[in-house]
């Protein structure tokens, strides 16, 4: 299956505070055929990782200022896969959460989708 | 009296106190000739003339008229602890009979003196004189070593003043612990600085005192506290750690053991200690700005592209153009992470390389397709971008039209020092595709070859041949390079036994 066809439909949660870079992967993952929603506050990000219907997201691990550990917990318990985006080393993240895939910012596009996919597809896998 | 070893002259100087001519130019003339030292006085003398030194004062009954008893007694009471000035008083036998003089002889002050009644021989004279000398010689004799002694004591007084004028405004915590490691002594910073005072610390195990928990709270046995080890050891050793409050609150220090030697064999150990809670939080606080600056930068990097890719969004570009903008950006913002990691002082060349060759398959141990040798050196900050961004050029390069673009093709990265202080950086690329000179010089050219070049002050050269690209870079060690104790490079002499990897 290619990447196109594993987005295609999904929906995503965007947690990201830059609004530029947030612009950008909206469009990209518009792109991909994703329905994409936004937040850029801790308080609104949580709210939507808890009740909305999302199949996969992207985080930011710092909210103006905030970490977004609230955000990912409650992605994670209700087992929806998640992927970290940062702008620090990572290494918090990655002794917190160890198992989860991170993008160092900038990253490449591509690599984000691709980092997607692979939670999707990992995600059906188990189904 | 003389001033130490001064007057050695006077010290065995024989005064004779108002010799009457007869009597006197006989004993001046024996004397003479046997060598003695000798003077006339007068009374009027007779004080300063003591004062000044004396070795023996010979004098005849018929001058000792009450004033001169009395001055005699004066200055015989006056003399300091050491001194008994002997007397040689010249008697008759009527003298015997007379009250004054039985006076004379039971005066308490009176003692260290010899009767000679004449007629005498002078051979007698000069023997009690010589007598009375010898005993003065042994006084003066008391009298420079208790000096010396006095010298000793003031020079001693001193140096207990000054060190502990310096160990109790020294804001050094300092402490000496005896051979078991009790202490014995402990100065005002580090009552300040334990919470304890000398009496409470007097004769207690340091350790057990200051140092007996983990800031984990597990308890610190005595035999893993390098401070300790010091003793047995008979080491200087250093190093930080972390103490226990009197009021139980932890703060971390630095330390110095030094073992003290006395005559080679160690007595015990001085223990300096400081406390380094500001300059943790100082570090703690540095990091963190480190660390919020590289966010920033991480993020402006990340705007840059988004605004870039979102510009030219339904332009028609290449997607091989804009994937090496995004390329570019990124391995400007990966070249950040190195230096941050370093706090911004240097970064290792090796490191430099393998970060920004590492996505296009760079091994450090030389078995990959892209080979990394070369000794370490440590590069200033700014060349080490330079360095990082000109190899993301060649390499950028090399996966599109040369070695890294066909099977088989294999690139060799290395460096060395060459004579006049240039670090020569060598990219050889083999078994790539036949290159040739492009018409026209693009980005990653000018960038190695104009920006690379001035910015680290030195020469770098693009050549194309038969089995590929060939860049050398040149780069003065003086200016780039961050010296370290050993001097520019810590293990420049393994350089030429890493393994090469077999040319291919």
């Amino acid at each position: 299956m290619t990447h196109r066809t594993l987005l295609k439909g999904r929906n995503v949660l965007l947690v990201e505070d830059e609004m530029m870079v947030a612009m950008l992967l909206q469009c990209l993952l518009e792109d991909e055929g994703c329905n994409v929603i936004c937040a850029g506050f801790l308080e609104r990000a949580t709210l939507l990782a808890q009740e909305r219907a999302i199949d996969v997201a992207v985080v930011d691990v710092n909210l103006h200022g905030e970490h977004s550990y609230p955000v990912v917990d409650a992605l994670a318990a209700r087992g929806i896969p998640f992927v970290f985006s940062t702008g620090y080393g990572g290494v918090d993240i990655r002794t917190l959460y160890p198992d989860r895939p991170v993008l160092a910012k900038p990253y490449n596009p591509h690599d984000l989708i691709a980092a997607l996919s692979a939670l999707i597809a990992a995600a059906s896998g188990n189904d | 009296m003389t001033d130490g070893r001064g007057n050695r002259l006077r010290d065995s100087l024989v005064l004779l106190l108002a010799l009457a001519p007869p009597d006197g130019r006989a004993i001046m003339r024996a004397m003479g000739h046997a060598g003695i030292p000798m003077q006339l006085c007068t009374v009027g003398d007779l004080s300063r003339e003591v004062r000044v030194g004396v070795g023996a004062i010979v004098l005849a009954e018929e001058s000792m008229s009450e004033a001169i008893v009395r001055q005699l007694v004066t200055l015989i009471e006056e003399q300091p602890i050491w001194s008994d000035i002997p007397l040689v008083i010249l008697t008759t036998a009527k003298c015997d009979a007379s009250e004054h003089w039985r006076r004379i002889r039971n005066a308490p002050s009176i003692r260290n003196a010899t009767f000679l009644e004449r007629p005498m021989r002078i051979a007698t004279l000069l023997q009690a004189v010589k007598v009375a000398l010898r005993g003065r010689a042994k006084q003066y004799h008391l009298r420079d070593q208790m000096r010396e002694r006095e010298q000793l004591l003031a020079l001693s007084e001193r140096n207990e003043q000054r060190l502990s004028a310096v160990l109790n405004n020294t804001r050094m915590a300092v402490f000496f612990v005896d051979d078991r490691q009790h202490c014995t002594f402990m100065n005002a910073a580090a009552e300040n600085l334990t919470g304890y005072s000398l009496v409470e610390m007097q004769e207690r195990s340091l350790h057990d005192t200051l140092h007996h928990t983990y800031r984990d709270g597990r308890p610190y046995p005595q035999h893993e506290c390098p401070i300790d080890r010091a003793f047995p050891e008979n080491n200087r050793t250093e190093g930080e750690e972390v103490f226990v409050h009197k009021d139980g609150h932890f703060y971390p220090v630095a330390f110095t053991a030094s073992p003290i030697r006395q005559e080679n064999v160690v007595v015990g150990t001085v223990i300096e200690v400081h406390d380094i809670t500001k300059r943790k939080a100082d570090t703690e606080r540095l990091h963190m700005l480190m660390n919020e600056l590289n966010h920033r930068v991480k993020n402006t990097l990340a705007t840059v592209q988004s605004i870039f890719v979102q510009t030219l969004r339904g332009e028609t570009i290449s997607d091989d153009a804009r994937e090496r903008v995004i390329s570019r950006v990124m391995a400007l913002s990966r070249s950040h992470d190195l230096l941050t990691e370093r706090s911004w002082v240097s970064a290792s060349l090796r490191e430099v390389a393998y970060r920004a060759l590492a996505p296009f398959g760079a091994t450090e141990d030389a078995t990959g397709r892209l080979s990394i040798t070369g000794a370490e050196f440590e590069l200033h900050p700014k060349p080490a971008l330079a360095i990082a961004m000109g190899l993301h050029e060649l390499a950028t390069n090399a996966v599109k039209y040369g070695a890294l673009n066909v099977e088989g093709g294999s690139i060799d990265l290395s460096w060395e020092l060459i004579p006049g202080d240039f670090l020569q950086l060598k990219w050889v690329e083999r078994g790539g595709p036949s290159v040739e000179e492009p018409a026209s010089i693009g980005f990653g050219r000018r960038l190695i070859e104009r920006g690379l070049a001035y910015e680290l002050g030195g020469e770098a050269r693009i050549s194309f041949h038969q089995d590929g690209v060939i860049c050398e870079i040149n780069i003065p060690t003086a200016t780039t390079l961050v010296a370290t104790k050993k001097g520019i490079s810590d293990d420049a002499s393994d350089f030429a036994e890493r393994p090469k990897r077999p040319s291919g």
